[in-house]
């Protein structure tokens, strides 16, 4: 007697593989979605961290050295701007079109996760020489801009390094100065490391000179 | 055949997964390439007409990507030429990024006009 069909072990191998191949799948897709969103991840940091170098490039750029303090720790760059919140240039024609100075910024590293805030903060009015942010009352110190409430916008989290390096150029010849001698420097060199992931660490950094240019 | 199948679904998979790391690569190093030149451009923008040449610079930036603590440094350049037209009523502004991949030079233009009125 012929039967037709299959038997108890050939079924078993059969949903066996098939298991196999499955499970092979979705572990395939599982990390394929993973590595998505690493990807999407680390797009996002570069895209911060490229963005922030911009901008403080621009803004440091457009300021004063007589202006610029830099604090160590906890890392914090702060530096008058002669722009006002809309991005507008505030020029007084009848005093032969000079700057006038209107608000400070400052670039403050804080908190566990990193985060990077640039805090704006308007002066009562615009000055005529670019006004050094610790000499004016109240001074524009950690105090100051830990009060609640200040102005600001969190421009990158997941931040382990900010740096600003005084550099000194002279006849064509670069030298570094000491963190003390900050107000001496004609050029900033600034260092941003971003860093994000768990088990996969996954970071990106740059450094730009800058030479404030008023 | 089913092994053809399996062969054909493992092997598309593979080869979706490697052009798709590719194009992600390009398009991280397109992005970056983008947010430079406009910011390039933002920058020279906020200086009056008459400064425009002074302000214009060629530049370079290298980005550091870091992968479980190796390193791959990217580097940009940045060029930047600002033409005036000969009745010196406006300024052409060209900004031109440049970067290697996949041994090939690429090219990103940036081209705005300001005018003196401005």
């Amino acid at each position: 007697m012929n039967e037709q069909g299959r038997t108890l072990p050939e079924l078993l191998i059969a949903s066996g593989i098939l298991l196999l191949l499955t499970a092979a799948c979705a572990s395939a897709l599982r990390a394929s979605m993973q590595y998505h969103q690493r990807i999407q991840e680390q797009s996002r940091i570069e895209e911060d961290l490229l963005k922030t170098v911009g901008s403080l490039s621009k803004e440091l750029g457009e300021s004063s050295i007589l202006g610029t303090v830099w604090q160590a720790t906890p890392p914090a760059l702060t530096f008058p701007t002669p722009r006002n919140d809309n991005g507008t240039l505030l020029i007084d024609h009848a005093a032969g079109n000079r700057i006038r100075w209107q608000t400070l910024l400052s670039y403050r590293l804080e908190g566990d996760q990193g985060l990077l805030k640039r805090y704006i903060d308007r002066l009562p009015s615009p000055e005529v020489a670019p006004p050094h942010p610790l000499h004016l009352t109240p001074p524009r110190d950690d105090l100051y801009f830990a009060v609640p409430g200040r102005e600001y916008r969190t421009v990158a989290s997941g931040v382990t390094n900010f740096e600003a390096r005084p550099l000194k150029v002279e006849n064509n010849t670069v030298s570094k100065l000491a963190p003390s001698d900050f107000a001496k420097a004609n050029l900033f060199q600034v260092f941003l490391r971003i860093e994000q992931g768990g088990d996969r660490k996954y970071a990106v950094s740059t450094e730009v000179d800058i030479v404030p240019s008023n | 055949m089913a092994s053809v199948i399996f062969a054909t679904t493992v092997g598309g998979l593979a080869a979706s997964w490697k052009y798709q790391e590719r194009s992600i690569k390009k398009y991280r190093n397109r992005n970056a390439a983008r947010i430079l030149a406009q910011q390039e451009m933002s920058r020279l923008t906020a200086h009056l007409y008459p400064n425009l040449e002074k302000a214009s610079r060629d530049t370079s930036l290298i980005l550091n990507r870091e992968v479980d603590g190796i390193v791959t440094p990217k580097e940009f350049y940045c060029a930047t030429t600002v033409v005036e037209n000969s009745d010196e009523t406006l300024k052409d502004i060209i900004i031109e990024l440049t970067y290697d991949e996949q041994n090939e030079t690429k090219r990103f233009v940036l081209q705005t006009r300001m005018y003196r009125s401005e």
